[in-house]
């Protein structure tokens, strides 16, 4: 059969894996597009992070301390993608880009001048939390590297938060500066906070690339993860549930390239080519948080 | 006995001083009319109040007690509510999450309970769980009434609430204003509407061009026509030459019915002819389908019912591109947004409005229309706001212009600069045969260059009179007419 | 929209040339120099505090860039493709839009010259072959962004959004290409394409170097569309759309259509670029065959913003910093990432000059207030 392939536990298990790292960005993109961010550095700041849970994981011989390096690095990383867009006034995209391209430089001389033999661990050292789970839907389910969950955990959450008053407040800066200027919101400093949250969950998506997948740094290990969250949070309608769902759809397509020789590859192209056509089509125009991208320098006219 | 007293409230933008020495007094229990055209410094005022702007000088005080200037969350603490014009909702939100952001409440139950009891309170009905972008206006506002309520407020500021509200809606939120005061709010009720305001206020307040003209108390109360005459300013205007106009209609509008963003009929069956040389002044108090009828003759707003005919061919359906082409032009008064474009320099505008070929007679052209300094070579957003406006018709003009509409070209400029667009008008229509239609907020001013002046009041002309018969008080009383006065050939 | 008003605002106007616009080019050509230089610095600087040395570091550099005829003809290699995503980024922002897409047209164009110079069957001659595919080139990178422009008209979607998506998938379709239907006959096992045939191949300008006349073409073009949009009318409308829509609409313009446009204009340039470095520099498909130029054109772009005949200039500094990377790393033994970091510096050290220069203008109101 054509797709027997599909009810298999081996693909489900790839197909998570990889969607691990892009659900973690997508809910990372989400919120700080929910705050009115084009977040175009968080392809950087998950590469930081990567590089850092290799580094730290080495550096402390403990897998979790290399996690939390990385967090702090995302976290810091990302403050500066703010601080270029926001107090240097570069505006989201070219940020951005600085954020990336200096990310792909600094990792790259780090690794060498760090780690001239290469830094690698052992593969897949952040993996499944306990032992073997049996039977195929139970390990695909419960049998996950442990920062897939923290990206449905965090997708729950902060669809539950966008709800409360410091939601509220972060969606009416995405939504209308000109209406939380109204209610005297400093949006610069809460904007920063929103990068800081924004930059500890891309982390946790750089550390799963870099301890649960690849298990060794690479100049530009992250290829792109950071870059498919942006289009995830559209695809799922900028809701983060629904670009944690878009985030499996890319894993799946990336996984069936595996299992369907000859037009396999072509399978990647689905999901962006499903972005291009839902922003041509049914939400190109008003769906997306109206202050996305805008910056904060000139909406005083 | 006051509650809030503001004093000698100035604020300046650059040269504009907007307030000038502002007082002025709320009582609780009392509707407070402020009443003012577009530019008067009403919205200025507003914002000191709500602490949006930091005045240059002037203090104000709630229950004798100083509210610092420039700070929301200070003003709102002493208990200064305030529902705005361009209503201050995030549209993707629900009411109830609006409120609750408002308030810095979640959007949970107990919020709910809040609004629902100021809701039921004040008789509100708002659906408070969808997004307000799917609700119509007045429901928005209601939303945004609720909003302000649930502050508890004792000061409610209610910035041209009537704005967005139908026709028919409007008597009935004006009730739903004086039952508010009569709960014991003090309420500022800021309008251009005459007919509102002396309806339900206690007491009136006027401004014009940033200084406070009169403060009417229930003593004094003025009739329509001297509150127009005290809001439109009294002043005769300089006399502007004009020549008679020529036979051939340029322009034949009929019957014309147009839209605004919000789905109103803004415009509502206008019709009149407008001869080659010919100046239509536009009267009436400000956002009565002005702006929508020079947008609709010129093409870029789509005319709803009616027919435009433009040198004899029906051009009802064309868009603005082809319209201009064709000589027809749009200028308006906002030269920041539709005029000027940022760091081009005179020459740049006049090349990118009108080609190259223009330039060759640049220096004769600035001379022309009295552009200062006649630099070609200067960055046009440094000009004066006048010559920026001159610069604008200019390139508007130094073409095979017909139709020429101007949206308050004379908007933030002095009396000189005023007169200087103004004779630069006549002269146009004089040696040119430019047909012209210019909407205007001061009467005299109008008075002073027009053939004819037309008065609009929501959407219809009420009455037209030619300059040999020109009345300015009956034609300010017509303000607050809305029945035509005569079928009259227009 | 304000975005991109922000960035029109930064870029400003050829004016008549007089003292003063004379005053203000050299004001920005200096700021733009002691950005590179102060980047430099710092960067080697910090490379110092390292333990580098500094002296084998400047003579690597300079080794690596422009110390011989053969280090200079890679530099100026490396320049081709910058020189015109610059222009292409530049272009796009004149009218108010972001092309951040420029490697995926850029990609797309060297697809469709391969093509053209392998498999379309056409005499083997570089008379017809080279004219045939950088046209194919031109077109394809055109045809490409044309998707994000009328994405943008029609729909009113982000082109931010679009062509970053749209570099997704041209880098897959590439990817596959040469795995499927373009794999090299003679190296089956890996994926990569055949070289284009020597007579498709650009000569050489220099003999004994990598330089091709696609140099001399690369810069004419850029130069040529920059002058073109600086003293033209439909350029300074162009610019007009970009820095007051409002005003552009009164006036009569067809914005649309200056959108769409610029887009496929700016992807004509992108298209063309990887037309010529296929020809000229790669001759064939392979993973990891371009650099991400695209990305880099942004960055040249927004730095000659104000200025963009400096654009040509930057293209070439960033060619020779490539140029000198792995030099670096074999004299200097200085990780060649330091290159990447680079080529970051300049931008954000130009913003913090004019950050610099606002704060002072802002206290010197201040006390003058």
């Amino acid at each position: 059969m054509v797709a027997s392939f599909l009810l298999t536990a081996d693909f489900w298990d790839s197909a998570i894996r990889v969607t691990g790292p892009i659900a973690l960005a997508a809910v990372a993109a989400a919120l700080c597009s929910r705050a009115g961010i084009l977040f175009i550095g968080i392809e950087g700041v998950m590469l930081v992070a990567a590089f850092f849970s290799i580094a730290g994981t080495i550096w402390t011989d403990s897998v979790w301390l290399g996690v939390l390096v990385a967090v702090g690095s995302g976290i810091a990383a990302s403050l500066v993608f703010g601080v270029l867009s926001m107090t240097l006034r570069m505006g989201d995209v070219v940020a951005g880009l600085v954020v990336d391209v200096g990310a792909l430089g600094l990792t790259g001389f780090f690794k060498d001048q760090w780690f001239p033999n290469g830094a690698t661990i052992g593969a897949h050292s952040l993996g499944p939390l306990w032992g073997s789970v049996a039977g195929g839907v139970g390990r695909v389910l419960f049998h996950q590297q442990p920062l897939v969950y923290a990206a449905v955990v965090a997708a729950v959450l902060l669809q539950l938060f966008l709800r409360t008053r410091w939601g509220l407040i972060v969606r009416s800066s995405g939504e209308s500066t000109r209406v939380a200027r109204s209610f005297g919101i400093d949006l610069v400093r809460l904007r920063f906070l929103v990068l800081a949250v924004a930059g500890a969950i891309v982390a946790l998506g750089g550390a799963t690339i870099g301890l649960a997948i690849v298990g060794t740094f690479d100049v530009n290990v992250v290829s792109g993860r950071g870059f498919i969250g942006l289009a995830c949070v559209m695809l799922g309608g900028w809701r983060p549930v629904g670009a944690v769902v878009a985030a499996l759809l890319f894993g799946v397509a990336y996984a069936l390239q595996f299992r369907v020789t000859g037009i396999g590859g072509w399978a990647q192209l689905f999901p962006y080519v499903l972005t291009l056509v839902a922003l041509a089509t049914f939400w190109g125009r008003a769906q997306g948080p109206a202050e996305e991208g805008r910056g904060l320098d000139d909406d005083s006219r | 006995m006051s509650i809030l007293a503001a004093r000698a409230i100035t604020k300046s933008y650059g040269p504009t001083l907007a307030n000038d020495a502002i007082d002025i007094d709320l009582a609780a229990g009392e509707v407070h009319a402020l009443l003012g055209q577009n530019g008067a410094g009403k919205s200025t005022l507003v914002g000191v109040l709500t602490g949006r702007v930091a005045p240059d000088e002037g203090t104000v005080t709630v229950g004798g007690v100083e509210v610092p200037a420039g700070d929301p969350a200070a003003s709102a603490s002493a208990g200064i509510a305030t529902v705005f014009q361009e209503l201050m909702l995030v549209p993707s939100m629900t009411g109830l999450e609006n409120i609750a952001l408002a308030l810095g409440l979640p959007a949970n139950r107990a919020t709910r309970r809040r609004a629902e009891a100021v809701r039921d309170e004040f008789q509100l009905p708002a659906n408070l769980d969808v997004p307000v972008r799917l609700l119509g206006l007045p429901e928005r506002q209601r939303i945004e009434l609720i909003r302000a309520l649930c502050q508890r407020p004792s000061i409610l500021l209610l910035d041209e609430p009537t704005s967005l509200l139908t026709p028919t809606a409007i008597p009935g939120f004006l009730a739903k204003v004086q039952e508010l005061a009569r709960s014991g709010i003090a309420v500022l009720l800021i309008t251009h509407r005459l007919d509102e305001a002396l309806a339900i206020a206690d007491k009136l307040t006027v401004l014009r061009q940033g200084r406070k003209i009169v403060t009417h108390t229930p003593a004094d109360m003025p009739s329509s026509t001297e509150l127009a005459i005290e809001m439109l300013g009294v002043r005769v205007a300089d006399h502007v030459q004009i020549a008679p106009p020529a036979e051939e209609v340029v322009l034949q509008v009929r019957d014309l019915a147009v839209l605004d963003e919000h789905r109103h009929r803004r415009v509502d069956g206008i019709s009149f002819d407008l001869r080659r040389g010919e100046i239509l002044g536009v009267a009436g108090v400000d956002g009565n389908g002005q702006v929508e009828l020079l947008e609709a003759i010129v093409g870029l707003r789509p005319a709803l019912e009616g027919t435009l005919t433009y040198r004899g061919s029906d051009v009802t359906g064309t868009d603005y591109c082809a319209r201009r082409a064709d000589g027809t032009q749009l200028v308006s008064g906002d030269r920041q947004r539709y005029g000027i474009v940022p760091t081009f320099t005179v020459s740049q505008h006049f090349e990118y409005a009108l080609g190259r070929d223009v330039l060759g007679r640049l220096p004769e052209i600035l001379t022309t229309y009295d552009v200062r300094p006649p630099a070609a070579a200067l960055r046009a957003d440094r000009l004066s706001g006048g010559n920026q406006q001159k610069l604008v018709i200019a390139c508007a003009c130094e073409r095979d212009v017909d139709l020429l509409a101007l949206a308050y070209p004379t908007h933030g400029l002095d009396l000189q600069a005023s007169l200087a667009v103004r004779q630069l008008l006549a002269r146009r229509a004089a040696e040119d045969g430019v047909a012209i239609v210019f909407a205007g907020s001061e009467l005299p001013e109008l008075l002073s260059v027009s053939h004819r002046v037309a008065v609009l009041n929501r959407g219809r002309i009420i009455g037209i009179q030619s300059r040999d018969a020109f009345d300015a008080a009956e034609l300010a009383e017509w303000f607050t007419h809305t029945e035509p006065v005569s079928r009259q050939a227009v | 929209m304000a975005l991109l008003s922000a960035v029109a605002a930064r870029s400003s106007s050829l004016v008549p040339v007089t003292r003063t616009s004379l005053a203000a080019a050299s004001r920005e050509v200096a700021v733009q120099a002691a950005a590179f230089v102060l980047s430099l610095g710092v960067l080697i600087g910090l490379l110092a505090l390292l333990g580098y040395d500094p002296g084998s570091i400047v003579r690597a550099l300079w080794s690596g860039s422009a110390g011989s005829t053969v280090s200079l003809g890679i530099s100026l290699s490396d320049a081709v493709p910058l020189m015109l995503t610059g222009v292409a980024v530049w272009l796009a922002a004149q009218g108010g839009l972001f092309n951040i897409g420029g490697d995926g047209q850029l990609q797309v164009g060297a697809l469709a010259a391969l093509v053209v110079a392998s498999e379309a069957g056409l005499p083997d001659t570089g008379i017809l072959l080279v004219p045939l595919a950088l046209l194919a080139a031109a077109l394809a990178g055109g045809a490409w962004a044309s998707i994000a422009g009328a994405m943008r008209t029609l729909r009113g979607a982000n082109e931010i959004i679009s062509t970053l998506m749209l570099n997704f998938v041209a880098f897959i379709t590439i990817d596959e290409v040469m795995r499927g239907p373009l794999q090299s006959k003679d190296n089956p096992y890996t994926p990569q394409t055949d070289p284009v045939p020597g007579s498709a191949q650009l000569s050489s300008l220099v003999s004994g170097t990598q330089l091709t006349w696609g140099f001399i073409v690369a810069l004419v073009v850029a130069v040529a569309v920059i002058a073109l949009v600086r003293t033209s009318t439909a350029g300074l409308r162009l610019q007009a759309v970009g820095l007051n829509r409002d005003a552009a609409r009164h006036a009569g313009l067809p914005i649309r259509r200056y959108w769409f446009g610029s887009m496929a204009a700016s992807g004509v340039l992108c298209g063309f670029a990887g037309g010529l470095v296929l020809l000229g520099l790669r001759y064939y498909l392979a993973p990891g065959w371009a650099d991400p130029w695209g990305y880099q054109g942004i960055l040249i772009a927004f730095l000659a913003m104000r200025s963009p005949l400096l654009i040509p200039l930057w293209g070439i500094l960033f060619g020779m910093l490539a140029a000198a990377g792995p030099v670096l790393k074999g004299d200097a033994s200085v990780p060649d990432s330091v290159v990447t970091v680079m080529q970051t510096l300049p931008v954000i050290t130009l913003f913090l000059l004019t950050f610099a220069f606002r704060w002072i203008g802002a206290r010197r109101a201040e006390v003058a207030a």
